[in-house]
Order: structure tokens, then sequence, then C-alpha cells
């Protein structure tokens, strides 16, 4: 490790359970954070700083100034250049720490693209705002063997599950179908801010030491200052990892319960 | 019977299943876009209709939060 990097990571590198081994792990690791929202915000700075080697992310919308009391990563000048949260981010992140390898993109992830977002990556983050996208991702990690942290907020609460595919419970486990769409949830600023932090900690654990996630959805309510955690099964006749029926990757027949 | 959904206090017939309660609460019995737990165990979707409710039980109905 170069004597900066030593430097820059020193305090983690510290830490028993990460060390100088870790710390390379994380320099050699991809991540994909699908959404540059206000999880992705969190994630993206939290794992921007602590040296994850590349981090690709994709967001099609620009900063809007409806965004910046939860989306940490952007200011008014970004609002005010119609910037999309994309690049923004990327500007931010290449001024914390030049030395990780960013890919922004400004398109919307989606059936026709995930298999290509996935490529080369170790890990990936759930960040989006649509669950129907959520489901996408489960399918696709699933196929690919890939480990994925569901993360979604509602108020002041959130949520996030770590799915490790053929080990644990993932996200059809637990609501086989997903719910008729709805409009965009109220958000309490700390919530994602929380939630996106617990996904990018358990997302450096994960890549850190190469140990599955227990399979736990953990539930916030940053209003009452509480985290728990609800102990969940795998559904051996689960659509998606059991029977590996892809529904909502193309091909897949999508169920008709919320459709959109 | 007695019992605790989502914080609030309920009388429902004895031996009200889930199922029964799902659709009592309007959704479909089915249950496929929520998930339950009972006294803080969860309950897998297959398992709502032969789960009955028994007195004093706590249901929590947690549905996937979107935003982000």
């Amino acid at each position: 490790m170069r004597g900066d990097d030593l430097e820059r990571y020193s305090r983690q590198i510290m830490l028993e359970e990460l060390g100088e081994a870790g710390q390379e792990r994380l320099g050699r690791a991809a991540v994909l954070v699908v959404g540059c929202g206000a999880l992705g915000s969190a994630q993206l700075g939290l794992l921007c700083r602590a040296g994850v080697g590349r981090l690709r992310f994709i967001d099609p919308d620009r900063v809007e100034l409806g965004n910046l009391h939860r989306q940490l990563l952007y200011d008014e000048r970004d609002v005010a250049a119609g910037r999309p949260k994309a690049e923004a981010a990327a500007a931010h992140l290449a001024a914390v720490n030049s030395g990780v390898v960013l890919e922004p993109l400004v398109e919307r992830a989606g059936p026709g693209n995930i298999a290509g977002l996935l490529a080369g990556m170790d890990l990936v983050l759930d960040a989006s705002d649509d669950l129907r996208l959520r489901y996408l991702l489960n399918d696709a990690c699933v196929r690919a063997g890939l480990p994925w942290l569901y993360g979604g907020v509602d108020g002041a609460g959130g949520m996030l599950l770590a799915v490790e595919p053929g080990r644990g419970p993932c996200l059809r486990c637990l609501w086989p179908d997903p719910p008729a769409p709805a409009g965009p949830p109220p958000v309490f600023p700390p919530a994602p801010v929380l939630v996106g932090a617990q996904q990018a900690a358990l997302a450096l654990r994960r890549l850190a030491t190469g140990e599955p996630l227990p399979g736990r959805l953990l539930l916030l309510d940053a209003w009452q200052a509480s985290w728990r955690a609800l102990q969940v099964e795998r559904d051996p006749h689960c659509r998606c990892c059991g029977a590996r029926r892809f529904d909502f990757l193309p091909g897949g027949k999508v169920p008709d319960a919320g459709d959109g | 019977m007695r019992v605790t959904v989502d914080g609030e206090r309920r009388d429902l017939p004895e031996g009200t299943s889930l199922a029964g309660l799902l659709e009592l609460l309007g959704e479909p019995a089915d249950g496929r876009h929520l998930l339950v737990e009972i006294n803080g165990r969860f309950v897998h979707p297959r398992d709502y209709a032969g789960c009955t409710l028994r007195e004093g039980d706590r249901v929590e109905i947690v549905y996937p939060a979107f935003g982000g």
C-alpha cells in the first residue's frame, strides 16, 4: 500500500476487523450503486472515502431543489446548473478521493442494461426509489450470484436486507410480489442517510472480509431512534432463488399485481 | 380474542387465521406483497392460511419501503 494511502486510511486500518489486508481488498473491489439520490449519496460518500477501488453509479435524473434536504452529495450550484446527479456526484467524489475509479452513468437502470451494469462488479447497492427496479436487481443478482443490499425509506422509517444468493433469503422470499406502485413517499431526511450508511457499512464488511452477510431484515425508526432486526428465512419454493424463474428480467413473465 | 395489529388492539373471533385477519384489513389473503411478523417471528406467506392467531398475539405488517 502507498504511503499516502496508509495515512489516508490509518484510522480504519486500526480496526481489527479491517486491517491492512481488508483495506487492500477494499481497494480491489468494485461496487455498483443503483440510484444517486439520498441513499446513493450516503453510500457513495462513505464507500469513496473508505477507498473502495471502483464505483459505478447510475441515475437518469438531474439535481433539483427538492433533493437538497436529504441528498448529501449536492448543493445549490448543481441545482442552478441543472447537472445530472451522476455527473455532479462524480465531481464531488473525485474531489474527496482521487484514488477511486468513478464510472458515472446518466441513464435509467432497467431490464435492457442490467446485465452490463453488473459485469465486473463484486457487490450491488440498491439506492433506487422504485420498487420494481429492486425486483429487477433481485432477479439479476440472484441469477449472477452477486450479493446485493436492498434499502428503502418511508417517512422516518427505513429498512434494509442483505441478499446472499443461494445462502440467505432474497427479496421475493420476503415479499413474493411487489405492491402496486404509489407516489413518492414523505421522507424525514436522516432516515435515508442512516439506511444508506448502514448499507455502506455492511458492504464494506462484506468486501473486506469476503464473508457472507446474515439474512436479517433491519427496520429503522429514525424518529423513535430505534433499529431492530427481524430474522427472516429463505423460502425453498421462492420463484426467484428457489425455482430460478427471473420474471423481471427480459423474457420473464412479470406478475400482474403492481403493474407499472 | 384480543390481538395487537401494528400497535392497535383488535377483537377477533376465536380461531381467526392470519389470512382471515389480512382479509379483514382489506388485504388479499395471499398477502404476497407484505410481510408479517407475529410476536417478533417472521411468517412465510405460504403459512398465512394455516396460521391461527392466539389471544395476546402481536402482529406487525411490514410493506417494503420504496423511497430512496
